[in-house]
Order: C-alpha cells, then sequence, then structure tokens
C-alpha cells in the first residue's frame, strides 16, 4: 500500500473534530475520487497526507514516511495541487527552471506536453495567464514532476469546458503503475470517467472505499420513464425524461457508473446501500 | 537534520527570482531615503554631515532597515496560498533557515553598507568640496563599529524569529518584542547589579573617603551599568549632586569577561534554534 492511515485523529484548536478515527490503504495505479459534502473533512485528509497538517493521533504513513516530518525525500514524491494558489510573478520557463530541480524524476518533455494538449504558450507571463491557465500550468507541472503521491483538491474548478475534457485526457494518458492520484471533488461528473475508486468521507471519517467495478456491480444506474420500470431502486431523481434511479444490480446488467446519483445515493439512503457493500 | 548545497542554491535562486522586483525597488527606495536624509544634514546643520552624525544615522538605519528586512524574509508563510507552496517545496527546514540567514545576516548588510558608501561618498563630496565642511567619512571602525555590528546581529536573529513567529505585522510585532525584551533586560539589570552589589556602595564610600582622606563619607550609586559593560559608580553629595573624579569602575578580568562574550555569540543560535523549530512546526 501506498498509502496508509490507521485510527487517525485530527482537530483544528479549539473546535469540532474534522477526522475522527479514520482508516484507509490506499493502492499504486489507481485514481481515487474524494467525495464528501462541504466541510467534511476532504481538503484536510489530503493536507495529511502531504504533510501540512499533523494528526491529532493516530498513524499516517504515505510510502513508508511519515508526511508530519516533511522529509525533502519524501516532498520529492508527493505534490498537492491546491484548490487555490499563487503563481510568482515570472513566465514559464522561468518557473520551470526554478521550481523543476526540486524534483529529481521531472519530466520536461511530458510538461512541454501536456502545455501543448492544455494549449498554453511556454513564453507566456504567468501573470498574464487567467485563473483556469494558471491551474492548467500547475497541472502540467504536478503531472511532469513524476511525484509518487498526486493529491488534487478541486483540480476542475475554474476551467472551462474543452479544458475539462484536455484535464481527462491528459490525466488517463500518464498515470504509471507505482503513481497513486486521489482527487477531491464536487464537479463529479467531469471525472466520471477517471476515477478507479471512490472514497466517500462523512460523519468525520471514510464511509466508503469501493472501486467503480464493484459498485456497477452491486447497482445499476438508469434512466426511466416511470419508477415501475426499474426493479429495486434505492434512490430515484426527477430527470427532464422521467427519472433517474439507483438501483439494486439484480440482473447483473452493466451500466455506467453515475457518481453524482451514487453519491446522492449513499447520502440519502445510507444504510441501504452500505448493506449492499458488506454483503 | 538534512542538508543538501544544490538544494539549498535552488532554494537561494528561488527566492532572489520570485523577489528581485521588490529588491530593487528597495534598493533604489533606500538609497533615495538615504540620499535626502544626507543632503538634508548637509544643507541644514552648521558644519554639514558630521562624523558623529553618520555614526548615528548608520546605526540606526542599518538596524532598523535591517530588522525590517528580517522580518518579511519568511512573508511567504503568512498568505495561505503561499505558505502551502513554500511549506511543500521539497527543501528541508536547515536549508530554509541557511537561504534566509544568508540573506539576512549577509546580503542585506552588503547592499546596505555598498548603497551608503555610494551616497556618503556623493554627499561627502559635496559637504566638503562644495560647502567647505571639513568631514570625514565614517568607516565602521572602533568600538562604535564593533557595537553597531554586535547590536545589528542580535537584531536580526530576534527579527529572525519574528518572522516565522507572526503569521502578520511581523515587524510591527517583532519591534514591539525587541522593546519589551529591552525593558525586561534593562530592569532585570537593574535588581540584579542592586542583589550582586549589595553594600558595596558604602564599601566604595569608605573606600573613597579613605583614599583621598576625605573626612565625610559620600553615597555611591550605580550608574549607567548596562548588560556586558562595566559597573560604574558615582559619588553624590549630601545634596544629591555628582562629584566630580568620584566615579569608580568595576570590570572583571578580561579572561572571565571572554566567558560572557561566548554567551552572547550564542544568543543569536539560540534564536537562530527555536527559528528552526517552529519553521519545522509550520502547518497550514
Amino acid at each position: 500500500m501506498i498509502i496508509s492511515l490507521q485510527h487517525l485523529h485530527f482537530h483544528y484548536r479549539k473546535a469540532q473534530p474534522v477526522l475522527e478515527n479514520v482508516n484507509l490503504s490506499l493502492a499504486p495505479g489507481r485514481i481515487y475520487g474524494l467525495l464528501g459534502r462541504n466541510g467534511a473533512g476532504k481538503s484536510s485528509l489530503l493536507y495529511q497526507l502531504c504533510g501540512l497538517l499533523f494528526p491529532t493521533s493516530g498513524e499516517c504513513k504515505v510510502m513508508g514516511y511519515e508526511p508530519a516530518k516533511r522529509l525533502p525525500a519524501f516532498l520529492q514524491q508527493v505534490y498537492l495541487l491546491p484548490e487555490s494558489f499563487h503563481l510568482p510573478d515570472m513566465n514559464i520557463t522561468q518557473y520551470l527552471r526554478l521550481f523543476a530541480p526540486f524534483y529529481p524524476s521531472f519530466d520536461h518533455d511530458a510538461f512541454k506536453r501536456h502545455l501543448v494538449a492544455f494549449e498554453i504558450p511556454r513564453e507566456q507571463s504567468l501573470q498574464a495567464l487567467s485563473h483556469g491557465e494558471q491551474k492548467k500550468v500547475l497541472i502540467s507541472f504536478a503531472l511532469a514532476t513524476r511525484a509518487k503521491v498526486l493529491l488534487m483538491d478541486e483540480p476542475t474548478n475554474g476551467l472551462d469546458i474543452p479544458s475539462k475534457r484536455q484535464f481527462r485526457k491528459v490525466i488517463a494518458g500518464c498515470l504509471e503503475p507505482d503513481q497513486c492520484m486521489i482527487i477531491s471533488t464536487h464537479q463529479v461528473k467531469d471525472l466520471d470517467s477517471l476515477i478507479d475508486e471512490v472514497l466517500i468521507l462523512e460523519g468525520h471519517g471514510i464511509l466508503l472505499q469501493e472501486s467503480v467495478s464493484r459498485i456497477t456491480e452491486k447497482l445499476s444506474f438508469r434512466q426511466v420513464m416511470s419508477l415501475e420500470e426499474s426493479e429495486a431502486p434505492i434512490y430515484s431523481e426527477g430527470a427532464l425524461k422521467g427519472y433517474v434511479v439507483v438501483a439494486v444490480n439484480r440482473q447483473a446488467e452493466h451500466s455506467r457508473l453515475d457518481m453524482e446519483m451514487f453519491f446522492n445515493a449513499v447520502m440519502v439512503e445510507k444504510e441501504k446501500i452500505l448493506s449492499l457493500f458488506q454483503q | 537534520m538534512q542538508f543538501s548545497f544544490a538544494r539549498f542554491s535552488y532554494l537561494f535562486k528561488l527566492q532572489l527570482a520570485a523577489n528581485r522586483k521588490l529588491y530593487l525597488l528597495s534598493m533604489a527606495a533606500m538609497a533615495g531615503v538615504m540620499l535626502c536624509f544626507m543632503f538634508l544634514s548637509v544643507f541644514t546643520s552648521k558644519n554639514g554631515f558630521q562624523f558623529e552624525n553618520q555614526i548615528d544615522f548608520v546605526t540606526v538605519a542599518l538596524i532598523l532597515s535591517g530588522a525590517f528586512f528580517a522580518s518579511l524574509i519568511f512573508t511567504q508563510y503568512g498568505d495561505k496560498d503561499k505558505r502551502i507552496q513554500s511549506i511543500l517545496l521539497p527543501v528541508s527546514n536547515a536549508e530554509r533557515l541557511a537561504v534566509a540567514v544568508l540573506f539576512v545576516f549577509f546580503l542585506f548588510p552588503i547592499v546596505f553598507l555598498l548603497l551608503y558608501f555610494i551616497c556618503i561618498a556623493i554627499v561627502n563630496t559635496v559637504d566638503v568640496q562644495v560647502l567647505g565642511n571639513r568631514n570625514d567619512i565614517y568607516m565602521l571602525g572602533g568600538i562604535e563599529g564593533q557595537y553597531l555590528l554586535m547590536t545589528f546581529g542580535l537584531v536580526q536573529s530576534v527579527a529572525l524569529l519574528g518572522a516565522i513567529w507572526f503569521r502578520r505585522f511581523t515587524f510591527v510585532k517583532t519591534i514591539v518584542l525587541v522593546c519589551l525584551t529591552a525593558i525586561f533586560i534593562a530592569g532585570a539589570n537593574d535588581v540584579i547589579n542592586k542583589v550582586v552589589v549589595k553594600d558595596a556602595s558604602a564599601k566604595v564610600a569608605g573606600y573613597h573617603a579613605k583614599v583621598n582622606k576625605l573626612p565625610f563619607p559620600v553615597r555611591y550609586e550605580i550608574v549607567g551599568s548596562s548588560p556586558y559593560r562595566s559597573m560604574r559608580f558615582s559619588g553624590k553629595s549630601e545634596y544629591g549632586y555628582y562629584i566630580d573624579g568620584s566615579s569608580y569602575w568595576l570590570s572583571l578580568p578580561d579572561h572571565q569577561m571572554l566567558f560572557f562574550l561566548i554567551f552572547l555569540g550564542l544568543i543569536p543560535l539560540f534564536f537562530f534554534y527555536v527559528t528552526l523549530a517552529k519553521l519545522r512546526e509550520q502547518q497550514l
């Protein structure tokens, strides 16, 4: 396992607990989607993994390192793309010249390729770029570091519709078997096709950790004209043409995971869904 | 403690490149302020910009501007977005501290003194050649120069700690901290003096009366005995006036004073250690 959390507790000073008794094991070669309501502790969990916050108690191990110690060898292998960020007043070439040497495995060709994919001119000043374009530069940089653990906090926030497609394309083609990526997001529709495993954070802990294949094995996601058409519906939402339904997959039919529906279903019908996965 | 010269040099280049505009503007501003003040002294003082005034000017300017610069050396930790980037940059805290020390203790004073000497050379030329005043240029020599460098080192080490200890208004808070510390030291020093000398004042008075064959004992007080200086006793008359030629200085032998000087030299190292500890415990 590349990431292992054991009985991890965390709270800010004089505040309610943010994370309580979190146990989590994550494997390399996978992309994890971290979902949760606002304030559920998604960002705090990511910050624990890279050493930006220290656990109140419990154990946190990333690639065998204790993130809180922030050893350079550890930081060279972990890259966090934060939701909001600041880029210095310089152009992309200068940024690359100054920051890339800190990452021994930095792939300059990959960085160029990603910039081309995102259609960002290389000689452009960072301050002259829009927020979305700056984010694309940072995403390119993050991927080019070849860090073993890539943490992305709302990476598609601020990206326009074509850029989200570019983002999916770039991410899908660059994850190595020894890398692990955790994407925390509310914009689940942007990342449906990327995620290998879903993590849902609720009530200060991990409520559910399941692979996409197991979710679609247990549940089916369909659009129906009336609810009677669906067998054993667990959760439904009205749509323009009928209903979108999450149902128990008794017929072993193949459906595509609708992550937003799945998340809402878990939030509303927690017991039913969890019992399905505990079987 | 991990230290790599390669990472140290990357961080040094990064610090320089990320702040180059600020540094260049600050240098221009500093030179402008120096020239303004010096020319003001030249044209408004009767004897131009005198040697003693140069000592006072360079002492106050170097220490204040140095403390201001040092208090901003970790300014990136005051902003959440920049803090994330700084904390996660793959460098050790020792390397961060080493770069900060290089900037605060070496590069800043070198640049400051370079600007100072350029400015004073210009001003002194006008002062001497045009106005006909006879003023030499203060070259940081003598005991004043030694005290200046010593005080600079101490204040910079406190300012460096303040830069990481406080997240906002670092300069103001550091200055308040320095003032409170100075007041505490002055107060404690006074109390310690009185405890250490006990009835020494009376003994000095007796000694003075005996040596000078005076028929009356003179009352003695400790006067201006700041830390790391000799203790000075001055005699007072019965009417409360200090009597001329009645002062005595009490000094430690050189070999004993050496221990105190070593202790004084260790104070910045203590502040470096606390700064390192504060860097280590930085969180979001």
